[in-house]
């Protein structure tokens, strides 16, 4: 099978180039394949957010796939089972399909929640095929780990160790982790995870070259990649080391503060105390700073433009002049807010800005038997996206004071706070629920900060003055309060 | 006295019964006064073996029974060859051992080897002089600067390991209180003066010792003293005088360290059998307290495999304080501060109390302790009187608070002894929350609802499972941080026990089966030897989930290996839907747990139409 343009640098696929190879007719049940692996993508609620049209004219048009325009095909592994990879354009976007191809008859091991992992059929040299989506497909998911495996790995000892699993082999349990719109990881044994995007950036995918970086930089709060799969420019997917027994930040502080509101002590008496935690989560954080200005470098930044962009971007709410009062903010600043802008203005201060992570909170975090990890490097250091929306051109990632990413967090664990605290009382009935979960956002949040300022290394990335950092952080939680709250609930596995 | 059913139960006949056994730890001078002078004694534990087989212990660990001017619990000896007084004569304790024996029951002491009382009669000769023939005996130095990177055990209580003696003129070296001298194990003399210790009580019939103090044997210049290849070379060479000429006994260390360094007192499968792992425990009351896995699953990531033939020994409480030395500081601020609200409550680097009271009386955060306890890797070790959730008190001194007379009765003394109540060794609780007239033995078995029922039924299951003594242990990943769940599996080997068989245990070993609600396929199966003729192997994995919260909580388990298998809930036998590649979705009552056997075939029995 071919593609309709030219041939990439991956190695080890079976790759035919040029459009000429694929006939008329292997490419119309090629996009009838695809059309129906996009039915299962608008099953699976990404017509919405996709915005596929549902006029009759366009259903049809849709159904056939004839808006299907393919951009590469690789085969992967030929005869049956078989495996291809295919990259095409539709509703405007990269959409990636992993395609096994087995025997008419042949039996499927489903994997996952999927009604039918089975496409069409599709014809080759080989003969006729039954295509099927290979994530759903135990057999050709092995398959696939394999293949993935052979493009580019690490190290060499990340290589030995992939080999010494037998992961090639057919005996590995394979099981779903994490099934998102853009993504999908599977875990074969307990061992490893491939993560596959479904929607292609038009470049390097900013989740998988932060985390590239961080790994390079030695920062080893990570489950530590294997292999990465590339081609034509474009990251397709990653192999990485699962976090075996780990659990989402997200859900450990909600214990945390279920415990806490079922003593009714004070969060630093209380036994599910998080203070610890939230120590360890600052040490990882300034790690993960320091490993990103090590990988990515630095630039200066201007805390005057910092403010600019803050009243601009919510000019509702720093119009007022003087003694504003903004809930839940204001009693953490030490100044009117018309003063600390202003006084941060007047600094004339140009801290160094960094690729930052871009989004990182309590839900992209996980603590396991060693400590805590970054579980998602996603968005990384760009902009982030709506959820379930990856963004279609490649973006540059954005540089940020670290103490951007540090008000995320922080903004994380009052989320979680009020999430918890309204699981427990309904918002409108005031209780002592509200004090303590204020009183474990103060204590976890003094933890965090401490636990970030006190790490070696991180002086040069932050003013030295504790006031200003104080302020900055001030300034950057005001921002992230104007963007919205956020879920900060776990966002799956994976880059 | 209290009425025990007579029970008649199998034991286990092989030389690797320690891997199955569950240990009952007891104070001779707390358990029971036969000849009512207040004091506890060794008729008297006699006269409770009725209980203690009824209750399914299989090993009883006895604290220092020897003579002793009593400073330090008994663990500062003057007769390596004799009995207290107070406890009896050899006589009793030759007859509570052939008793106990019959009964299927072994029995294992402590063995203080590091340190004598400074009344032993080798301490005052050795210090009457310097050229007196046990003058080398001890650690003696004329200044008391050797060795500074030598730890003070006893912060509180000692302010250096060496004690001047104003008689020889010299310092001598204690690793513990300035009254217990350290042997000087240097010294051949001492070397082989222990073995003769070991292989006296061997001989009257003890199935093994729990070392005392076993780290500190050796002193070298440059090193802290402790874990040195010296102290490792003598170990082993008991353990070889054990297995030539006394095998199926067995050697447990206490060696209070990270379990790297702990594993090294197993050697190579020839030195300890059993080893103490002490920062496991800790950990089990930091979790339940935070609510989350992580304390617990922490620590089992740093155990190390040890070797085929030996096993942890596991216990919640037992007669010291609540030891916090393997723990960062931060931890031990946390635990303080959780269970130790009063100082009073704090003892040496450790807290002082039993497990009842370290839970504020919650039964179902004990139930879960001892869930966890009984099916962790390792041999659990009961400590007396935790069966019934005996209290404590904290008024006592050192750690006496734990060490309070069982509570038999409502009776007066609470049935330990008939004596005046001015004469017992120490006062029996009598508070209205944990005193005798609420906690006791009488009452508990009165009722089949009491915590000791519900024990000696987890037990019952306990001998049911033996993998969950030596199966390897796979942890599941949850994405709940409050469920903490594993699965225990391997081969296991059992036996058809004839009731004249057992090596050094009489006859007289009927079935478990004869126990009520036994399971019935429990009937004369008992692990066994590899290589005894009778012996079958089989395959058994056991699955458990613990619930670490308060609250109610869901668990999702990766169940995917074990696919196509029936988990059969261990206490009622009540088969669950079978597991499928997907997640496994269970839910856990408020600090709940469950056990579940993986049945490869389990036939669910249809009711018969009409």
């Amino acid at each position: 099978m071919t593609g309709e343009r030219g041939p990439s640098s991956a190695p080890g696929g079976d790759r035919l180039g040029g459009a000429h190879a694929l006939d008329d007719s292997q490419r119309r049940a090629l996009r009838r394949v695809l059309a129906r692996w996009r039915e299962s993508h608008v099953r699976s609620g990404a017509a919405e957010r996709t915005g596929v049209e549902t006029t009759p004219s366009r259903s049809r048009a849709v159904g056939a796939g004839t808006d299907i325009r393919l951009v590469d095909v690789e085969v992967l592994r030929a005869g049956r089972p078989g495996l291809i990879d295919v990259v095409a354009e539709m509703d405007g976007r990269l959409a990636h399909a992993v395609l096994g191809l087995r025997r008419p008859g042949d039996e499927l091991r489903v994997v996952g929640a999927v009604e039918e992992p089975a496409l069409g059929p599709l014809e080759d040299a080989d003969g006729i095929a039954i295509a099927v989506d290979a994530l759903h497909d135990a057999d050709s998911a092995r398959l696939l780990l394999g293949a993935v495996a052979g493009t580019r790995l690490p190290s060499p000892a990340a290589r030995a160790a992939l080999d010494a699993s037998g992961l090639r082999g057919d005996s590995a349990t394979v099981t779903v982790v994490h099934e998102a719109d853009d993504a999908m990881t599977l875990a074969f044994d307990r061992r490893y995870t491939l993560s596959v995007f479904s929607w292609l950036h038009r470049g390097p995918h900013p989740g998988v070259t932060l985390l590239a970086g961080l790994d390079d930089a030695g920062f080893n709060h990570l489950p530590a990649p294997v292999a990465f799969w590339r081609r034509a420019g474009r990251d397709l997917g990653i192999v990485q080391e699962l976090l075996a027994g780990a659990t989402n930040g997200w859900a450990l502080a909600l214990t945390s503060l279920r415990d806490l509101f079922a003593s009714g002590s004070s969060p630093d008496t209380a036994g599910g105390d998080f203070a610890p935690e939230a120590f360890a989560l600052g040490t990882m954080a300034a790690r993960m700073h320091i490993a990103l200005d090590r990988a990515f470098g630095r630039r200066a930044g201007d805390v005057a433009v910092w403010v600019d962009a803050l009243e601009a971007s919510t000019p509702s709410v720093c119009s007022t002049s003087g003694d504003l009062v903004i809930d839940p903010l204001a009693h953490r600043l030490d100044m009117p807010l018309g003063d600390l802008l202003g006084s941060l203005r007047a600094s004339g201060l140009h801290p160094p800005v960094i690729r930052t992570h871009g989004d990182f909170h309590l839900g992209r975090t996980a603590r396991t038997d060693h400590g805590w990890v970054l579980a998602d490097c996603m968005p990384g250091g760009t902009a982030p996206s709506a959820p379930g929306v990856p963004q279609a051109e490649p973006l540059a990632p954005l540089l940020r004071s670290p103490l951007a990413d540090v008000a995320d967090f922080t903004w994380s664990l009052r989320r979680a706070a009020a999430v918890a605290a309204a699981e427990r009382v309904p918002a409108s009935v005031p209780s002592r629920v509200d004090d303590l979960a204020s009183a474990w956002e103060a204590r976890n949040r003094r933890a965090f900060v401490a636990a970030y300022l006190a790490t070696p290394g991180i002086g040069g990335l932050v003013p030295a003055d504790r006031r200003v950092v104080r302020r900055l952080l001030s300034l950057f939680e005001l921002a992230r309060a104007a963007v919205g709250g956020g879920s900060f609930r776990p966002v799956g596995r994976g880059p | 006295m209290t009425a025990v059913p007579p029970v008649d139960r199998s034991y286990d006949p092989s030389e690797r019964w320690f891997q199955h056994a569950v240990f009952y730890e007891v104070l001779v001078r707390g358990f029971f006064d036969a000849n009512n002078d207040g004091t506890g004694d060794l008729p008297g534990l006699r006269a409770k073996l009725d209980y203690l087989q009824w209750l399914g212990i299989d090993c009883l660990w006895l604290l220092p029974f020897c003579p002793s001017p009593m400073r330090d619990g008994g663990y500062d000896v003057s007769d390596f060859f004799n009995v207290h007084p107070d406890y009896g004569t050899l006589g009793d304790l030759v007859g509570f051992l052939e008793d106990a024996h019959r009964r299927g029951i072994r029995v294992v002491s402590d063995l203080v080897m590091n340190h004598t009382s400074d009344e032993h009669p080798w301490f005052v000769e050795s210090r009457s002089s310097r050229t007196n023939p046990k003058a080398d005996w001890y650690v003696w130095n004329d200044d008391d600067q050797r060795w500074p990177e030598a730890r003070v055990v006893f912060t509180d209580v000692e302010r250096s390991n060496w004690t001047w003696d104003d008689t020889r003129k010299q310092y001598y070296w204690h690793r513990f209180f300035s009254h217990q001298p350290d042997l000087n194990y240097d010294n051949p003399e001492v070397a082989e003066a222990m073995l003769e210790v070991v292989r006296f009580w061997l001989d009257l019939g003890f199935d093994g010792f729990r070392l005392d103090a076993v780290p500190y044997l050796y002193q070298r210049d440059g090193t802290t003293g402790e874990h040195l290849p010296e102290t490792h070379a003598y170990i082993r060479r008991i353990r070889k005088q054990l297995d030539a000429e006394y095998p199926g006994r067995v050697l447990l260390a206490e060696a209070n360290g990270w379990p790297a360094d702990v594993a090294d007192y197993f050697g190579t499968g020839d030195e300890c059998h059993l080893c103490f792992h002490f920062p496991l425990m800790p950990r089990l009351f930091m979790a339940v307290r935070r609510e989350h896995r992580y304390p617990i699953t922490e620590i089992l990531s740093q155990t190390p495999e040890i070797p085929d033939g030996c096993q942890w020994a596991i216990f919640l409480r037992n007669h010291d304080e609540l030891t916090l030395e393997q723990v960062s500081d931060e931890e031990r601020d946390y635990l303080f501060a959780e269970y130790a609200k009063d100082p009073r409550m704090k003892r040496h680097m450790g807290i002082g109390r039993r497990l009842a009271p370290l839970l504020d009386g919650d039964r179902r955060l004990a139930e879960l302790l001892y869930a966890l306890l009984l099916s962790l890797p390792g041999s659990p070790v009961v400590y007396y009187g935790d069966e019934l959730l005996m209290g404590d008190n904290i008024y006592l001194g050192d750690r006496d608070s734990v060490r309070t007379p069982m509570q038999w009765s409502p009776d007066r003394n609470g049935g330990f002894s008939n004596a005046d109540f001015a004469q017992l060794y120490l006062p029996p609780l009598m508070d209205p929350v944990y005193g005798y007239g609420a906690v006791n033995v009488e009452a508990q078995m009165r009722n089949p609802g009491s915590f000791l029922h519900w024990l000696r039924g987890m037990l019952v299951q306990r001998r049911a499972l033996p993998v969950l003594g030596v199966g390897r242990l796979d942890a599941l990943d949850c994405p709940n941080p409050s469920v903490l769940a594993y699965v225990r599996w391997g081969e296991v080997s059992d036996v058809t026990v004839d009731a004249s068989e057992g090596p050094g245990l009489p006859a007289v070993m009927p079935t478990v089966a004869d126990l009520p609600g036994a399971p019935d396929h429990l009937e004369r199966t008992v692990p066994a030897t590899s290589g005894r003729p009778g012996a079958r192997t089989r395959f058994q994995a056991v699955l458990c989930v613990h619930n670490l919260s308060r609250f109610a909580q869901p668990a999702q388990l990766d169940l995917a290996a074990w696919a196509g298998r029936r988990p059969v809930e261990v206490l009622g036998r009540v088969p669950f839907p079978e597991i499928g590649p997907e997640p496994y979705s269970l839910a856990l009552g408020p600090h709940g747990f469950l056990w579940f056997e993986l049945a490869e075939h389990f036939e669910v029995l249809e009711e018969e139409g009409p």
